[in-house]
């Protein structure tokens, strides 16, 4: 059993939704999960434990992993500009959510520093990652270096593994909180109620 | 016109007349009366199909006397193969449904890549027939079942089974053996992404695997009938005779659940209708229609008047379109008799002459006509139909607040004469049922369904973004208005990529009370090639794909193009 990265998108973006975060957070959310998991990261277990232990999605610290994202790409927050410069972005939630949106600042080659996300490069086995990197908060920091962070060369994945089956269970819970529940004029205003089919 | 269409346009190097601006095409009201033409998909495989030299074999039939077992049918191209599997089963005439809430059909199926071995067969077989409650693999490229019209599938199996023909008119007033109530591709149920296979030339268009995937469940429809007239009749029973046999189509019942997908995906709904409208300003363009161009336009127009003679609806909306149709054909065809090589500019007076002169439905007719004779200047936009929607395009943050109040006043003008504070401008939500997973249409002021409302309505969330911007210091950034106001991310995006398509968004207001679904549904059935749009409501249709097409024994010996629209009667325009 494996899940193509289409369904690991709609699943995120739901999910993101129905835990609360607005649609266009939501979209970012599931781009960044789907950026992970094509390059063998676990951003649907970083996804999971984060939706499944933030109550409010908050700006201050512990900061949520997707709003500091979106204020670094949108250049609400200032990312380094020059060679060995970086800037302390403090506490932020489930940091490895962070990776993909730092991976895309100008010029490519800003680096997410925090606690168990060192050497991302050369470690793609989720087995292997620490747990804050996925869950809770770490102290986080931005580099600019001379190189990316991730090889832009590395093969990319084209499924999310059955290994991941518990936090696709689990997130399919919060994605559920965005289906309204059937009634009885619901049913009959769906398109073909009513009719037969035998013709 | 942007950049990007500009530097399209001349890269092509064909003269262009100007293009049909978004104001005038993207109305609800014309894209709900689009008609297929040269660049709908189906025709665009088909005509793949026969130049590539595709063969075509069913390598495994093992369907037994009561129409029930597993069929293959394999199509082999220049690089790649692909196989439909399909199951047949025996179904209770009271589970036939064709709504997305049905868990039994008549037969399923899928489109595997590549070759198919019976381990493969065996574990589809455990789960096709399940659809959504089963599971394929990135092996498989497309899950689709359909139902069968019983009333024609009995009377062609008991024609065929006593040794006649089934009777012509009765194949025409139904149109196909059966009717498909979904075809799932890109990803969906664990099947392929679109990613991993959009760089074969084969699949370069839009929805090329769905559409060869109904092509076949087409030739298995036929095959599955003749089989059981056989199994009853092993010594008498007829085949269907080829002229016959080519009058059937593959049905099909589309809800709402392909409603959203034209607001979903700007870009490739850009892609769409630019490639439609730039093959309306190429011929446009053309100074002088040669003896050839005219006489295929004559014979065409009269065939597809004809198609208009034949197309039944018991819909009351419809039905009377349909009828002013038929008139705006009179026009069209007089106005085809009186074309001569020495007009100057003849389409483009054609054009502006029909504006003034016909229906909706009769202009985009008569837009898909014109095109018929030009293929050399039409087919090769084909290969512009299609983009990578980004599931998060990215927001430029750094322009102000005021800027992008400009932006909104500029590309949402059409909101500016609508009242979202008053109950009809705001009459409907679209959400997702708990039941089935599928977009819905409600009411927002009757049920309490706002709380799931999906972010389809791009003019009411333009307007309201443009409300808070107006309370924000204009000299701030995009980015600083978004962190205090995250609900209007989405609608800055869309704002932002919607700026530099031209044909992006739709100019309407899509909750509105007077809203017709079906509108956004025809839109793309007719990219799709679909014919016959038989409206069930204002939420839901059918239609016809492939009537008329060769099927692929036959497509070597005959141009697909050329079937699409039916023969006169006296015989005169068939090939």
């Amino acid at each position: 059993m494996s899940w193509s990265l289409g369904e690991t998108a709609a699943l995120a973006l739901k999910a993101t939704r129905g835990a609360g975060m607005s649609w266009g957070l939501a979209e970012e959310t599931a781009a960044s999960v789907v950026w992970l998991h094509s390059r063998g990261l676990p951003g649907m277990s970083a996804l999971c434990g984060y939706l499944g232990s933030a109550n409010t999605f908050r700006t201050d610290e512990p900061a949520c992993p997707i709003i500091t994202g979106c204020a670094l790409i949108d250049g609400s927050t200032e990312a380094p500009d020059r060679l060995s410069v970086s800037r302390d972005l403090g506490l932020v939630q489930a940091p490895l959510l962070l990776l993909p949106f730092v991976a895309r600042l100008d010029p490519g080659t800003i680096w997410l520093h925090a606690p168990g996300l060192g050497g991302v490069a050369d470690q793609t086995d989720g087995d292997r990652w620490q747990s804050h990197c996925l869950r809770g908060a770490a102290s986080c920091r931005i580099e600019y270096r001379d190189r990316p962070q991730i090889d832009p060369g590395r093969e990319r994945l084209t499924r999310l593994g059955e290994q991941f089956a518990c936090c696709v269970d689990r997130l399919g819970t919060f994605a559920h909180r965005t289906y309204a529940p059937a009634t009885g004029q619901s049913r009959m205003s769906g398109a073909g109620a009513g009719l037969t089919d035998n013709d | 016109m942007t950049e990007q269409m500009d530097s399209t346009q001349q890269a092509a190097g064909h003269a262009e007349a100007a293009l049909r601006p978004p104001q005038i095409v993207m109305r609800l009201a014309r894209l709900g009366a689009f008609h297929q033409s040269r660049l709908s998909f189906m025709r665009v495989l088909l005509r793949r199909l026969k130049d590539e030299g595709w063969r075509f074999d069913r390598p495994v039939f093992d369907i037994d006397s009561r129409g029930v077992g597993v069929a293959t049918y394999r199509a082999r191209g220049p690089q790649n193969t692909y196989t439909l599997v399909a199951f047949a089963h025996e179904l209770d005439d009271n589970l036939r449904s064709d709504r997305v809430i049905a868990e039994a059909w008549d037969t399923t199926f899928t489109l595997c890549d590549g070759e198919v071995d019976t381990a493969q067969i065996d574990r589809l077989a455990a789960n096709v027939p399940k659809q959504e409650a089963g599971r394929v693999s990135d092996s498989e490229m497309v899950l689709s079942r359909a139902n069968k019209s019983v009333r024609l599938f009995s009377h062609v199996v008991d024609s065929l089974a006593r040794g006649d023909q089934p009777d012509a008119d009765m194949i025409d007033e139904v149109g196909y053996l059966v009717r498909t109530t979904a075809v799932y591709g890109s990803g969906k149920f664990g099947a392929a992404d679109r990613t991993s296979w959009a760089g074969r030339p084969e699949f370069s268009g839009s929805f090329q695997p769905e559409m060869l995937a109904v092509w076949l469940i087409r030739t298995f429809s036929v095959d599955l009938a003749e089989h059981m007239a056989k199994a009853a009749s092993p010594d008498s029973a007829a085949r269907l005779s080829p002229d016959i046999r080519r009058r059937l189509g593959v049905g099909n019942s589309t809800g709402l659940g392909m409603a959203p997908f034209l607001i979903n995906h700007p870009r490739l709904i850009n892609s769409w209708i630019a490639a439609r409208e730039t093959a309306l300003a190429r011929v446009r363009a053309i100074d002088h229609a040669d003896e050839r161009a005219i006489l295929t336009f004559r014979q065409l127009a009269r065939r597809a008047a004809r198609n208009a003679e034949e197309w039944q609806v018991a819909d009351e909306r419809q039905a009377s379109r349909i009828k002013r149709l038929r008139l705006d054909f009179e026009w069209i065809v007089a106005r085809a008799d009186a074309l001569d090589a020495s007009d100057a500019r003849p389409w483009d007076a054609l054009y502006v002459d029909a504006e003034d002169s016909l229906s909706l439905e009769g202009q985009e007719a008569l837009v898909s006509l014109m095109m018929e004779p030009y293929g050399e200047i039409v087919d090769e936009l084909a290969d512009c139909m299609h983009a990578d929607e980004e599931l998060a395009h990215r927001i430029d943050g750094r322009v102000t607040v005021a800027e992008t109040a400009a932006s909104i006043d500029s590309q949402y003008d059409w909101t500016g004469s609508i009242d979202f504070d008053s109950a009809s401008e705001q009459a409907r939500v679209w959400y997702v049922s708990e039941e089935k997973l599928e977009p819905r249409l409600g009411e927002r002021y009757e049920e309490p369904l706002e709380p799931y409302e999906q972010p389809l309505s791009p003019g009411r969330d333009a307007a309201r973004m443009r409300h808070d911007l107006a309370g924000f210091d204009g000299e701030a950034s995009l980015g600083a208005f978004l962190l205090q106001h995250p609900e209007h991310r989405h609608m800055a995006r869309r704002l932002q990529l919607v700026g530099s398509l031209v044909y992006g968004e739709i100019r309407d207001n899509t909750i509105a009370a007077g809203m017709v679904p079906i509108d956004l549904l025809r839109c793309k059935l007719s990219f799709f090639g679909a014919t016959r749009f038989d409206p069930r409501s204002d939420r839901w249709l059918r239609i016809t794909m492939y009537k008329g097409a060769p099927f692929p024994d036959e497509l070597h010996s005959l141009d697909p193009d050329d079937l699409f629209y039916p023969p006169l009667a006296d015989g005169a325009a068939t090939q």
